[in-house]
């Protein structure tokens, strides 16, 4: 499977008469844009609204993020979401590098995140240094929570495609391709030599609060009972894989730019070869959980041949325990593992790191504390809600203006929650 | 240059007033070092000076920690230390309860460095690494050479002006505690290097430690079934309705008393479920299918179980340390056991 991503080069964003990229600038054509995401019947009182890297702005009520993308050459973008279901992962798609697509949403719920564009938090979070074009909107009368976040989702993807065409007019990027073949009979795996064989093991969500009936995650599918399956991993940098309405800091940008298969394919045929990747969930029961463990660790085993695996989570919790298994499937049958986790802050003890750990667990790459806090000082300028909502998981942050200082959860910041390999942020045990 | 002044703590034994007869002595303190004190004066060198030592009976310490170690700081402060240097004390259960004390206090009170030197299994390493500097000394003083050697090392990098940021690589017992830091490469390139280390056999170092685990060999009941007492006990959240005790729905420290006397199983009226961590769905619908009370009440009247425990108690899992996990551990075994049961059936999530 080969996939070119071309990179047409954004740093700011302006509203404009049309929409194009030049120089660098990426022009919105706001009332097109206005209209395009409007035209959807469950969603009211759009707007569209701009943030550049170094502006004394914030954002709240972050919903998804999204890296504008087309396949404008040809292809379908997000298939099984916006389009038909088609393989993801080949031929050329077009990337507005440098901007994103920050989709708000205005109910009041457990998991929202803040994108600072200046000061600490803009420092830690990926989307403090793109050109945010963000999307407003309020539910339609009537309509309903799941059907008014899949209206989001979608809206997101929209806006993410009417971008990436942009980027695809202006061409001349630069051409990263992704060149890879997991077939076991291929003339390059039988002959790649010593290196090992390196599989991803990828936990896409969790379960433990169940994915909604149409709320899309793999192919536009829930994943709410799925077996783990073998993804090549063009297919997740390329829009097969879309963050669960909870994304816990791994947008879907995150996704589209996953920092641990970007590594992977950086380092294969250099000391590794990247042997592929199996797609699992955390389930809410046990042996659901089991029952996973032993299928992944036996795709990677026998379907990918891999010698090694790297496991990565989603949430806390419960998939902690479908990680540790998972591992320890893996180990059983004769393959090196590596994890990453984040880890808990709990009583600041070392021994309340994770909810759940195997004693055989002695590679673990720790990407922070996440309830550890961060405090961001006042903002000029707020896209999103005047006040902080009462179900967030920051409760005691009910009530408090956006505006000000807010003393926020790390795993609360835009992207830095994320388990799936980007940041620099660690705990360090003392 | 003016020297470091140093007040040096011992227990009655190391202080010179007596053995165990002289356990009950009161805080007291001497100007100048005394018995090991001196050889610590001669290991640190002419930049410090033990300008005097603070002597307490152990048993004194071990009877009343707050108190004594507040009348120890009153005799200490008025020789205006810079730093305070307590024990060693080995593998002595009681003097390095002292020593991490008096040096926790020291800390908190006068806002100066202590240290003390502990033998690993000395009960107060656990008691105290969290909050005090403790060099890695031997077992018994027959070792005391190399214990004050360490202790004086690690006074002259606090005489500098240095934080020991890693106890463990200074001699020193971890703290046990962790912090947010910012690595050099991002967590993928990370996850990846140590697993090529790990293929390649060479040595790595885990970001995260994995902790100890304490292994419970479940208790033989004595009674037979037919003739037990038989408790329920959960940790999925199950509130009385209202949450009236209002428990957190996760990182709690508590537990809940839910009871079931006259009731034949759980209504949607009677609980309800408070726990962040799993889907609680299927016991908001049905409560009995988290703790089975319709069951035991249907083994109950079958004689199959004795009888069952009229309270159930209750807590959230979800996100609780292990030393909350512990102390509500022991709260629920008392309270069993005060309910005079026999057995009990954990139910988790």
């Amino acid at each position: 499977m080969r996939l070119e991503l071309e990179a047409v080069t954004v740093r700011r964003a302006v509203f404009a008469a049309a929409t194009g990229i030049a120089d660098g600038q990426l022009s919105v054509a706001r009332e097109e844009l206005r209209s395009i995401i409007a035209a959807d019947s469950r969603l009211a009182a759009v707007e569209i609204e701009i943030a550049n890297p170094g502006e004394d702005c914030r954002i709240v009520d972050v919903f998804d993020v999204f890296e504008p993308r087309a396949k404008a050459g040809g292809g379908t973008d997000f298939p099984g979401v916006l389009g038909p279901i088609e393989r993801a992962g080949n031929g050329r798609t077009t990337v507005a590098r440098g901007a994103a697509v920050v989709v708000l949403n205005p109910l009041d719920d457990r998991f929202k995140m803040t994108i600072d564009m200046t000061g600490p938090g803009a420092g830690i979070s990926p989307y403090g240094h793109t050109a945010n074009v963000c999307i407003l909107s309020q539910p339609a009368a009537g309509v309903a929570q799941p059907a008014y976040y899949r209206a989001l989702k979608e809206a997101g993807l929209k806006a993410s495609v009417y971008l990436g065409e942009a980027a695809w007019r202006a061409g001349g990027g630069s051409l990263e391709t992704f060149d890879l073949n997991l077939a076991p009979h291929s003339p390059r795996v039988l002959t790649d030599g010593a290196l090992p064989r390196v599989a991803y093991i990828y936990m896409i969500a969790s379960q433990q609060k169940p994915t909604e009936a149409d709320e899309p995650v793999l192919y536009g599918q829930n994943v709410r009972h799925l077996l783990p399956t073998v993804l090549h991993p063009n297919e997740v940098l390329d829009g097969a894989v879309v963050a669960p309405y909870w994304n816990f800091g791994a947008e879907t940008y995150a996704i589209q730019n996953h920092p641990l298969i970007l590594e992977l394919y950086r380092r294969h045929g250099r000391d590794l070869t990247f042997a592929g990747a199996v797609a699992t969930v955390a389930a809410d029961t046990e042996v659901e959980r089991r029952r996973s463990a032993m299928m992944a660790a036996n795709l990677a085993r026998e379907a990918l041949g891999a010698d090694a695996v790297v496991l990565t989570k989603y949430g806390g919790g419960i998939p902690e325990s479908a990680l540790m298994y998972t591992y320890d499937a893996c180990e059983a049958l004769g393959m090196k593992g590596a994890l990453i986790v984040w880890a808990h802050g709990g009583d600041g003890r070392v021994e309340s790191t994770l909810t759940f750990m195997s004693p055989r667990a002695d590679a673990v790459v720790s990407c922070g504390i996440a309830d550890d806090t961060i405090d961001l000082p006042p903002i000029a300028r707020v896209i999103g809600s005047p006040t902080m909502g009462t179900a967030l998981m920051e409760g005691r942050l009910a009530g408090f203006s956006t505006a000000g200082p807010l003393p926020l959860r790390y795993v609360a910041i835009g992207g830095v929650g994320n388990q799936i390999g980007g940041g620099r942020r660690s705990s360090q045990e003392f | 240059m003016e020297s470091m002044r140093v007040v040096h703590y011992l227990n009655q034994f190391f202080g010179g007033i007596g053995g165990e007869d002289a356990a009950g002595a009161e805080p007291q303190i001497k100007p100048g070092a005394v018995g090991p004190g001196r050889q610590l004066q001669a290991r640190l060198g002419e930049r410090f000076e033990i300008v005097a030592t603070a002597i307490c009976g152990d048993n004194a310490f071990a009877d009343d920690p707050a108190g004594i170690a507040e009348r120890l700081i009153a005799l200490i402060a008025p020789y205006r230390p810079q730093l305070v240097i307590a024990g060693p004390s080995f593998n002595a259960g009681r003097y390095g309860q002292g020593c991490g004390q008096l040096c926790a206090v020291v800390q908190e009170k006068l806002e100066i460095p202590a240290l003390t030197g502990m033998y690993e299994e000395n009960p107060a390493v656990e008691q105290f690494r969290d909050r005090v500097l403790i060099a890695r000394t031997a077992g018994t003083a027959r070792h005391m050479g190399e214990a004050l050697y360490s202790i004086a090392a690690l006074a002259a990098r606090l005489a500098r002006g240095e934080t020991i940021v890693q106890p463990a690589e200074a001699g020193c017992f971890a703290r046990g505690l962790k912090r947010t830091v910012f690595r050099d490469d991002d967590a993928a390139k990370r996850a990846v290097d140590m697993l090529m280390r790990k293929i390649a056999g060479q040595p790595f170092v885990s970001e995260i430690s994995v902790p100890k685990f304490d292994r419970v060999t479940p208790a033989r009941m004595a009674a037979s079934l037919a003739n037990a007492t038989v408790a329920l006990v959960t940790d999925g959240g199950l509130v009385a309705k209202g949450n009236p005790e209002r428990m957190p729905t996760g990182y709690t420290d508590r537990m809940t008393a839910i009871s079931v006397t006259g009731r034949r199983q759980f209504a949607t009226d009677d609980v309800e479920v408070h726990h962040f961590g799993y889907n609680t769905q299927f016991v908001s619908d049905d409560a009995n299918r988290l703790v089975p009370l319709d069951v035991m009440r249907d083994l109950e009247r079958e004689g199959v179980i004795g009888k069952l425990s009229e309270t159930v108690y209750s807590t959230a899992g979800a996100g609780m340390s292990l030393a909350n996990a512990r102390k509500v551990g022991r709260e629920i075994g008392q309270r069993l056991l005060q309910d005079g049961a026999q057995a009990a059936i954990l139910t988790s999530t």
